[in-house]
């Protein structure tokens, strides 16, 4: 069985992360992806640089799959070039801003003219319309837009530094991949492309709907400061331990149960959820000394034992010998020419049909690595041999 | 022109956030839902419900619009008939039963493809169906844990933050969710055959860390996690952040705080001495250089945190747009329903829930033009078990049997 985004012509012709992990969401479908990248390359390219190498870990991380035509749009002949390969494709992914769509004529509009089977997704900082249209957005300035950052302060402390795990891009990519689809299947019906504009604003909000919804007159809102009975504690191994059912409310028989504090049990006080409530310092007091009395991984396999959610404070680095996330496939190798083996994620869900089908195709691709093999596929001459439209 | 998927028919037989996210995505786009509920309900709706309601929470208003509600007590064998008779009739199932459960209530894929071989069976887990803890409850907060996200954002010297209550990684995993179904959907348009999709917490949380999970093997080097101005306390962390360097919040002269992506190479560092018309900085020998800016970001941090405080956040948020920065002050969530651009671009729905009033949330989570003709709000979150006969009569139901079914207690 091939995959199921097979035969789907796209254009990555986006920067930095959100645009090109959408088109790498569809090329590991199967999904032939065209990456247009100025004669400077993709900006990812210089973020996080791999030593001794011309690459960088947010390059590699979201550029398998991809070949790589090098053009300078502001030459008519490699603007002609540009034009060409959105008549070729089926969708074209853009992060450029607005006003420099017009400019050099990428807008929806000029292209579906010439292509109106085209699927044109505009991926911005802060959508197509309003006051901010025109201007550069980044992950970490939505970050502070949207009350992340607010969200995760301290009592009596400064905002806490922004953090570059970019959910707000990645979360983008993956609501573009789903729109993307939705039109897919919808020109399959109708045969007309259509413009989708999805941005890290509006993502942002959607990763808080939550705390995003409320009934209008109501002084009532989700989440807010954590409050109550401490979910993260130190063991004595030094590490950290958090779990969902250390709580006051539900679950209380088992926590003291599986921890086997008398102490929690015979005290009367702690016998009512109120009682619990009034002496949430004493409680915390309690655990705090018992969690220091046996290593991290004891208590994880002890918790677990029990069902209750939990987990160690992991580092990143730790992620990777997970043996639930290696048990389901979710990391991947391969080889990448100039720097080695890499090893990185696997597409992110599985499907039955595909569980045999190769989705790896190829590594990340070096500025403009198939520039005349694409030209030569257009019918148009190498690159140095263009010639502007008459 | 009609919704997207308004020829598609989804079971949402799921509880709490991300799962109920998945099938609201799929509604809001057409998708005709129906949400099958335990007799007392999905968790959602009691964990703090809004003040004058036994049934309603905001965090069950905020992912059940556009559904309709079926109470089913599926530990009883009419229960279970109707439950599987709905899905006969469903494209598409969405369920975050434990995967010891489903074996024991006769709704894994094997049973249910038998049944009905076109669905497309969506299964959503804290861990995935495969490994040590297939078979262990997950929840966003343990993820957060569990891929690094905590740890990310600790600072040295102090223990780790506490978690949050903003689901990333739940909201995350609906999304993945919903293009798995649609890339699922659209096969299926052509072969004719559904099949099994796996989604889980933990896999869509490595996916928010690709750029950290991807590393060269031999290597030590990674991309670094904590924000530049942060120390880090990972030695991992080696990996240089083209272009960064300098702290990017600061606190401004009404106590408000700023966050601006100061860069100290090229033309963007050029334009900041400009825009904040620092002599100090142009003219410095310790900063002539990016070299020698790299090796003094502690004293431009300096030199930022006396100048921002001279003026009130907002006057600098206007100062750096206007230069064409990336900035905005930090916000708290409250504001975020008053951002002009958030409702420039229709960001925000509202909605009449009977019983409560007007709720506010967030609207489509992207737009498409042309805009379908057909509304995409349609109804508000479902009363529990409020289309019960209604939708046990979609899928063949006499007024009889439903009597009976009622009598049984499968109905709750």
């Amino acid at each position: 069985m091939s995959l199921p985004l097979a035969g789907i012509k796209v254009v990555d012709f986006a920067t930095v992360l959100a645009g090109p992990f959408t088109t790498m969401l569809l090329a590991d479908q199967g999904a032939e992806v065209i990456k247009i990248e100025s004669p400077g390359g993709d900006s990812a390219r210089g973020m996080g640089r791999v030593p001794d190498s011309d690459l960088s870990f947010s390059f590699l991380a979201f550029n398998r799959n991809k070949r790589s035509i090098a053009l300078d749009i502001t030459k008519p002949a490699e603007l002609q070039v540009a034009h060409r390969l959105c008549e070729w494709a089926d969708i074209i992914v853009t992060n450029m801003r607005v006003d420099t769509r017009r400019r050099r004529g990428f807008t929806y509009e000029q292209l579906s003219a010439l292509n109106p089977r085209l699927i044109y997704v505009s991926l911005t900082g802060y959508g197509d319309d309003g006051p901010e249209a025109n201007l550069p957005g980044a992950d970490i300035t939505v970050q502070a837009r949207i009350g992340d950052i607010a969200e995760r302060r301290l009592e009596g402390q400064p905002p806490p530094p922004h953090t570059q795990l970019f959910h707000i891009d990645m979360a983008t990519s993956m609501l573009t991949a789903f729109a993307v689809t939705l039109a897919l299947r919808e020109r399959d019906q109708t045969g007309q492309g259509q413009k989708i504009e999805t941005s890290l604003l509006q993502t942002g909000l959607s990763l808080h709907a939550c705390q995003m919804t409320r009934v209008v007159g109501v002084d009532d809102r989700y989440g807010g400061p954590i409050t109550g009975l401490p979910q993260t504690y130190r063991c004595a191994d030094g590490r950290y331990i958090l779990s969902q059912y250390i709580n006051l409310e539900r679950r209380w028989e088992s926590l003291c149960d599986v921890l086997g504090v008398d102490e929690l049990v015979s005290d009367p006080r702690f016998a009512t959820i109120e009682g619990r409530r009034a002496h949430t310092e004493e409680i915390a007091g309690i655990l705090t000394r018992l969690f220091l009395t046996r290593p991290a991984a004891e208590w994880e396999t002890i918790l677990k034992g029990a069902e209750h959610m939990m987990s160690m404070v992991k580092e990143i680095d730790e992620v990777f010998d997970d043996p639930q996330v290696i048990a389901n496939g979710m990391l991947t190798r391969f080889q990448q020419p100039g720097v080695g083996e890499v090893l990185g994620l696997a597409p992110p869900f599985r499907m039955s049909s595909t569980a045999g089908a190769s989705w790896f195709r190829r590594p990340a691709p070096a500025i403009g690595e198939h520039t005349d093999e694409i030209l030569r596929e257009l019918g148009l001459p190498a690159r140095d041999q263009l010639r502007a439209p008459d | 022109m009609s919704l997207p998927l308004s020829d598609i028919r989804v079971v949402d037989f799921a509880t709490v956030f991300s799962a109920p996210f998945a099938a609201m995505l799929l509604a809001d786009q057409g998708a005709d839902v129906i949400k099958i509920e335990p007799p007392d309900g999905d968790t959602a709706r009691t964990s703090t419900p809004v003040p004058g309601t036994a049934d309603l929470s905001l965090g069950f208003l905020a992912f059940n619009r556009n559904k309709r509600s079926v109470t089913l007590d599926i530990t009883k064998p009419e229960g279970r008939e109707a439950a599987y008779r709905l899905c006969q009739w469903a494209d598409v199932l969405i369920i975050n039963m434990r995967v010891d459960t489903r074996r024991r209530r006769g709704f894994t894929y094997e049973e249910l493809a038998a049944i009905n071989p076109r669905l497309i069976y969506l299964s959503l887990t804290g861990y995935g169906d495969e490994g040590p803890d297939a078979d262990l409850p997950g929840v966003d907060i343990v993820i957060q844990a569990r891929t690094g996200d905590i740890e990310g954002r600790q600072e040295a010297g102090n223990p780790p933050p506490p978690h949050t209550r903003l689901y990333h990684f739940d909201m995350a995993t609906s999304m993945m969710a919903a293009y798995a179904v649609t890339v699922a959907l659209r096969e299926r348009d052509r072969t004719g055959v559904g099949r099994k999709v796996e989604v889980s917490l933990l896999q869509t949380g490595v996916s928010l860390h690709a750029t950290q999970m991807t590393k060269v093997l031999g290597m030590d080097t990674r991309f670094p996690t904590k924000a530049v101005g942060t120390r880090s306390v990972s030695p991992g962390q080696r990996a240089v952040n083209t272009g960064a360097g300098l702290r990017q919040i600061y606190r401004c002269a009404d106590d408000r705080y700023i966050l601006n992506m100061f860069i100290n190479t090229g033309p963007r560092w050029d334009s900041l001495c400009q825009t904040l018309q620092l002599d100090e900085l142009a003219g410095d020998p310790r900063f002539d250089s990016a070299e020698h800016r790299a090796q003094h970001t502690d004293a431009i941090a300096e030199i930022l945190d006396r100048h921002l405080l001279t003026k009130p956040a907002a006057e600098w948020e206007a100062i750096f747009k206007a230069a064409g920065h990336t900035t905005s002050i930090v916000k708290e969530v409250e504001e975020v329903f008053d951002d002009p651009q958030v409702i420039a671009n229709d960001m925000i729905a509202q909605f009449e829930q009977p019983g409560l009033g007007e709720v506010r949330a967030v609207g489509l989570p992207f737009r498409m033009s042309p805009m379908s003709e057909e509304p995409w709000l349609r109804r508000p979150a479902p009363r529990l078990g409020e289309h019960t006969e209604e939708v046990l009569r979609v899928v063949g139901y006499s007024p009889d049997e439903i009597g009976k079914l009622r009598a049984s207690g499968a109905l709750g």
